[in-house]
C-alpha cells in the first residue's frame, strides 16, 4: 500500500467518525449515562454513597421496563469511573465517558468543587448533566446551560438553622467556624458567617485546615482558646470524625457543635459513638420527609422502604439526592419525547413537579430552588429532625462535651 | 497558657515524627539509600496493627514487635534480593529503584485494602489527661513515649552492639569494614531490614492516632525527608532533635500562620535549611 | 611460636585490564619479620591485597600452613590468622579508639580473650589507653598507625600484614612503632610489612623481597641486601 493510500484510508475513517461521534446514539435501546465518582481515596465514603443511589434508580426504572420516549422504550445503563478522590482526574474521567464511552448524559462527580471543575467538560459537548452533591452556587455561576444540581445553595442549610439556635437562647453570641480549604466546606463557612453577622454573633474564631489533615491539635487548641458558645465547623465525613475525637482529646466543649457534612451518616454516628450525642446538622433531605409525586418511586415511603431492602439501612440524603438526579433525568426525557441532547436539557429547566424527593423546580442558573432544607440534632445515636415544623420529631439539645 | 498546650502538642507530635524518621534517617545516612519505600512501610505496619487488633483483639502497643518483625523480614529480603546489586550504584540510581518499587507495592496494598480511611478505634479509649493548663490525649502520649523507647533502644544497639558497630564502620569505610571480615551485603541487608523494622512499628503507633489508607505515605515520606534535613542524616540524635524540632514549628506555625499552611511552612524550612545548613542542627562528621 | 608460614608462589593479579602481579614468589616463616620494598607503582600494595583476598589472584597459589587461601575472601583469610593493616590506616573516623579496636575483633565469639587482647594492645600503645574514648580521627599520625595496628592485633592473628608503615610519620615516631613491632615478634606474631622507606624496612625485618613492576627481582636476609649494590643504588641512593 502506497503511503498516500494509507493516509486516504485514515482520513476516511476518521471522517466516518466524525459522522457517527455527534450523537451518541440510543440506537440499541439503550441510555448510557456516565457517572464519574471517588469509589476509592478520602472521599469514597461520600463516593459509594451517590452509586447506591444512582443504581436503586437504575434497577426501579428499568424493573417497570425502562425509560419511555416518543414512542421507544430505553433500559438506562449507569456507566461507572472511579477516580481515587482526585479532582483533575474526575474532570478526565467526565471527558472520556463523554468522548470515548459516548454516553448519552453525564451525573456529576461528587462534591461541589469537582462538580465545578467538570462543569466545562459537559458544556463543551453539550451533554445534560446532573450534580446530586453540589451546593455551592460558585459552581452553577459559569453560566452553563447543561449543568443542573439537586442541592438547594448553601444559605438554605445556615439560615434556619441560625433561627432555630438564637430562638432558643437568644443570649448566645460567640461563633468559632473552622473549614476545610476545598469548595463547598469554605462556601458553607462563608454563608455561616454571614448568618451569624447578620444577626450580632461574634466570631470569635475563623481557620481554614488543609485539605488531608491528619492532626487538628492545633487548631482545636485554638479553638478552645477561642471559648466559643456555638461551634461550626465544615469538612467532609473523615475530616468530621476526627476533629470531633480531638475535641474531646483536648476537652473542648461548646453548647451547639454544627457539622456539615457528615452526621447525617450512619458511618458517622458509628465511629463516634458517644461522641455524636447532641450534633447538629443540616441537609437538603431526610427520610422523615413526607412527598408524594409521578416520579418512578412515588412516594418517599416507598424510597425509603425499596432502598432499605435493597441496602439494609436507612438512605441519608446523598443517596436520595443521587436517585432524585436519576428521577430528574428520566422525568425530563419522558417530556421530551426523546433522548436529544438539547431537547432533554430543556425539558430539565422546564421542570415544575413533585417528586419522593421533594419538590423539583430549578433556577435560571441551573440550581435547584424548591427544596426545603431540614435540621437535625443526633440525639440517643440517632438522627432527629428539629425543622421544618411539618416534619419536626425532636426538639433540639443543648450543650456538647 | 495556649502556647504551653501548644508546646505540649508539639512535642508530642514530635516524638512521634522521630521515631517516623529514624529509620530513613538511618538507611540514607549509613547506606546512601534514599528509601522511597518507608513511608509505605508505615503504612503496611498501621494495616498489620488494625487487623490485629480487629481480628485477634491485640492491643496495638502489643502488636509493634510482630509488625516491626514483618516489615524487617520484608525489607530485609527486598534489600538482600533486589536492592544490593545497584548498592554501589550512584544515589540516583537507588532512588529510582525504590521509587518503582514503592509504586509497586503502594498500588499492591490500594488494591489488597482500598484507599478508604480506616480508623482504629479501641474499646476502651484511654482519655485525657489535664494539667496546668494542658490537656494531652493519653494515647498520644502513650504512643510517643513508645517511640522514644524504641528510638532510644536503636542508638544502644547501633552504639553498644558489634552488629551496630559493624552498620556505622560500613558506612564510614566499607573496605576497611570487609577487611575486619564484615559481610558487607550482609550488614546492608540488616542495616535496611532495622530501617523497616523502625517503619512498621512507628506505623503500629501511629495506628491509633492517625486515619490509615496507603495515601498516606507519601504524607509520611514527606515528614521523613524535613527530619532528616532539620536534624542531620544518619543519626539517631538528629533524628530526634529534627522530629522534635518539626512538631514544635509545625505546631506554632500552625498557630499563627493558621492550620492551612503548615505543611508550606515546613517544606520552606526544609529548603531553607538546605541551602544554610544542610548537615542538619546536629549533623556530623563523616556523616554527611 | 606457632609453627605456620605463609607462602605464595607465581600469583598472578591485577584490576580489570590491568594486570599488576606477574607471578611473584614470597614466604613468610613463623616468627619472622620479612619485609617488601619497591618503588611506587610496582605492585607492593596489590600483592597485600591480594593475599588478604580483596584481589582475587588469577594464577598461582596463597596457602598459611595448611590452608589454601587462593580463592579465599577477607573473612576466610581473617579466619585463617592473617590481619591486614591497610594503608593510609583506613580508621573508622567518627567511632571512639576503643571502638576502632573493637571492630577488629568482629569476627571473634571469645569476650574474654577478646579483653585480653584490649588489655596487651594498651600495654604496647599506652597513648591508645589515654585516648581511647576519643574519635579516631582526631589523633595524630602516629597514634593513628599505632591504632591500625591495634586493630589488627584485635583479631588475633598468627601473621600481621602492614601496608606502608611509615606513610606520613616522622622519623622519630617510625623508630617508636619499629620498637613496638619487635616487641610484638617477641610475643609469637610474624610480621609481613610493606615499606616505601627503604633504610627502616632493612633496619626492621629480617628478609626482604624487592619487587620491581610486579615481579621479585631481588630476595635475602636483609644484612646482605643492605649491602647489596643494586639496592643500594636503586633505592638507597648510594652508590
Amino acid at each position: 500500500m502506497t503511503i498516500q493510500k494509507v493516509i486516504l484510508a485514515a482520513l476516511g475513517a476518521a471522517a466516518l467518525s466524525f459522522a457517527t461521534m455527534g450523537s451518541a446514539a440510543a440506537a440499541d435501546g439503550v441510555i448510557k449515562v456516565g457517572a464519574p465518582l471517588p469509589l476509592t481515596g478520602p472521599l469514597s465514603p461520600e463516593g459509594l454513597k451517590q452509586k447506591q443511589g444512582y443504581d436503586i434508580w437504575a434497577e426501579t426504572v428499568n424493573a417497570k421496563g425502562g425509560i419511555k420516549a416518543g414512542g421507544d422504550t430505553y433500559k438506562v445503563e449507569i456507566v461507572y469511573v472511579d477516580y481515587a478522590s482526585n479532582t483533575p482526574k474526575a474532570v478526565q474521567s467526565a471527558d472520556r465517558l463523554i468522548s470515548q464511552d459516548k454516553v448519552n448524559f453525564l451525573f456529576s462527580p461528587f462534591g461541589s468543587g469537582a462538580a465545578k471543575a467538570a462543569g466545562g467538560v459537559s458544556e463543551k459537548y453539550g451533554i445534560p448533566t446532573i450534580a446530586a452533591t453540589a451546593s455551592s452556587e460558585a459552581v452553577y455561576n459559569q453560566g452553563y446551560k447543561y449543568l443542573f444540581g439537586t442541592f438547594t445553595p448553601n444559605r438554605t442549610l445556615t439560615e434556619p438553622l441560625a433561627d432555630i439556635v438564637l430562638g432558643k437562647k437568644p443570649g448566645l453570641k460567640r461563633v468559632a467556624i473552622l473549614s476545610r480549604n476545598d469548595l463547598f466546606p469554605t462556601a458553607l463557612a462563608k454563608e455561616m458567617a454571614k448568618s451569624a453577622e447578620k444577626r450580632g454573633l461574634d466570631i470569635v474564631m475563623s481557620e481554614k485546615y488543609a485539605i488531608g489533615t491528619m492532626d487538628h491539635s492545633s487548631t482545636v487548641t485554638q479553638l478552645k482558646a477561642s471559648n466559643p458558645e456555638w461551634v461550626f465547623a465544615t469538612g467532609y465525613i473523615n475530616d468530621l470524625i476526627l476533629i470531633r475525637k480531638q475535641m474531646k482529646d483536648l476537652g473542648v466543649g461548646a453548647e451547639v457543635v454544627t457539622m456539615i457534612a457528615g452526621p447525617a451518616y450512619q458511618e458517622f454516628i458509628d465511629a463516634s459513638g458517644p461522641l455524636a450525642e447532641n450534633i447538629t446538622s443540616s441537609a437538603w433531605w431526610h427520610p422523615a420527609v413526607r412527598y408524594k409525586g409521578d416520579d418512578v418511586f412515588g412516594t418517599t415511603e416507598n424510597f425509603n422502604k425499596l432502598f432499605e431492602a435493597k441496602y439494609g439501612a436507612a438512605a441519608d440524603y446523598v443517596q436520595a439526592s443521587a436517585a432524585a438526579a436519576g428521577v430528574i433525568l428520566q422525568l425530563a426525557i419522558e417530556a421530551a419525547g426523546t433522548v436529544e441532547p438539547a431537547k432533554v436539557r430543556d425539558a430539565i429547566a422546564a421542570l415544575d413537579t413533585t417528586t419522593f424527593y421533594g419538590p423539583i423546580k430549578f433556577g435560571d442558573t441551573g440550581q435547584i430552588t424548591s427544596l426545603e432544607p431540614p435540621t437535625f440534632q443526633i440525639q440517643g445515636s440517632k438522627p432527629m429532625v428539629v425543622y421544618p415544623d411539618g416534619i419536626k420529631q425532636a426538639d433540639i439539645n443543648f450543650g456538647v462535651k | 497558657m495556649i502556647y504551653l498546650q501548644i508546646l505540649a502538642n508539639g512535642l508530642a507530635l514530635g516524638g512521634l515524627y522521630a521515631c517516623i524518621a529514624v529509620g530513613f534517617s538511618l538507611v540514607w545516612g549509613v547506606l546512601n539509600v534514599i528509601n522511597l519505600l518507608h513511608g509505605s512501610m508505615i503504612v503496611l505496619g498501621s494495616y498489620i496493627a488494625l487487623f490485629a487488633y480487629t481480628t485477634f483483639g491485640i492491643h496495638p502497643f502489643l502488636t509493634v514487635p510482630i509488625a516491626g518483625g514483618i516489615v524487617f523480614a520484608l525489607t530485609y529480603a527486598l534489600q538482600r534480593g533486589i536492592i544490593n546489586r545497584v548498592i554501589a550504584a550512584p544515589v540516583l540510581m537507588t532512588l529510582t529503584l525504590t521509587f518503582g518499587l514503592d509504586l509497586i507495592f503502594n498500588n499492591a496494598m490500594l488494591t489488597a485494602f482500598k484507599a478508604d480511611y480506616r480508623k482504629l478505634i479501641l474499646e476502651n479509649p484511654l482519655g485525657s489527661w489535664s494539667f496546668s493548663g494542658v490537656t494531652l490525649p493519653v494515647d498520644r502520649i502513650a504512643a510517643m513515649a513508645l517511640a522514644m523507647l524504641l528510638t532510644l533502644m536503636l542508638f544502644r544497639l547501633l552504639k553498644d552492639s558489634r552488629i551496630g558497630r559493624a552498620i556505622v564502620a560500613v558506612r564510614m569505610d566499607r573496605d576497611a569494614a570487609a577487611l575486619m571480615g564484615v559481610d558487607v551485603m550482609k550488614i546492608n541487608a540488616i542495616t535496611f531490614g532495622i530501617g523497616g523494622f523502625m517503619a512498621g512499628a512507628a506505623g503500629c503507633l501511629l495506628s491509633i492516632i492517625f486515619p490509615i489508607s496507603p495515601l498516606n505515605s507519601t504524607v509520611y515520606l514527606g515528614k521523613s525527608f524535613v527530619v532528616c534535613v532539620l536534624g542531620g542524616l544518619g543519626s539517631v540524635p538528629g533524628a530526634i532533635v529534627g522530629g522534635l524540632a518539626l512538631g514544635i514549628i509545625e505546631s506554632f506555625g500552625a498557630f499563627f500562620l493558621g492550620p492551612e499552611h503548615a505543611v508550606t511552612l515546613a517544606f520552606s524550612l526544609l529548603i531553607v535549611f538546605l541551602i544554610v545548613r544542610p548537615t542538619g542542627l546536629l549533623g556530623k562528621k563523616g556523616y554527611e | 611460636m606457632s609453627g605456620v608460614a605463609l607462602t605464595v608462589a607465581a600469583v598472578e593479579a591485577g584490576y580489570g585490564d590491568v594486570q599488576v602481579l606477574w607471578g611473584v614468589d614470597l614466604d613468610v616463616g613463623p616468627g619472622e619479620i620479612v619485609c617488601v620494598i619497591g618503588s611506587n607503582g610496582a605492585g607492593k600494595t596489590t600483592l597485600l591485597r591480594t593475599i588478604s583476598g580483596v584481589v582475587r589472584a588469577r594464577a598461582g597459589r596463597i596457602a598459611f600452613g595448611e590452608t589454601d587461601l587462593t580463592a579465599a575472601t577477607p573473612a576466610d583469610v581473617l579466619g585463617a590468622g592473617i590481619a591486614h593493616v591497610p594503608e593510609g590506616r583506613r580508621l573508622f573516623a567518627a567511632m571512639s579508639v576503643e571502638d576502632n579496636l573493637k571492630m577488629g575483633a568482629f569476627l571473634r565469639r571469645d569476650q574474654a580473650g577478646i579483653r585480653e587482647d584490649l588489655e596487651r594492645v594498651y600495654q604496647y600503645f599506652p597513648k591508645l589507653h589515654e585516648r581511647r574514648r576519643q574519635d579516631a580521627g582526631t589523633l595524630s599520625g602516629g597514634e593513628q598507625q599505632m591504632c591500625a595496628v591495634g586493630r589488627g592485633i584485635m583479631s588475633a592473628p598468627r601473621l600481621l600484614m602492614i601496608d606502608e608503615l611509615s606513610l606520613g610519620l616522622a622519623p622519630q615516631i617510625v623508630e617508636q612503632l619499629s620498637e613496638i613491632l619487635l616487641r610484638i615478634r617477641g610475643d609469637g606474631l610474624s610480621i609481613l610489612v610493606v615499606e616505601q622507606d627503604v633504610n627502616a624496612a632493612l633496619e626492621l625485618a629480617d628478609r626482604g623481597f624487592v619487587v620491581d613492576r610486579g615481579r621479585i627481582t631481588l630476595h635475602g636476609d636483609t644484612e646482605t641486601l643492605q649491602t647489596d649494590p643494586q639496592v643500594r643504588e636503586a633505592y638507597l641512593g648510594m652508590a
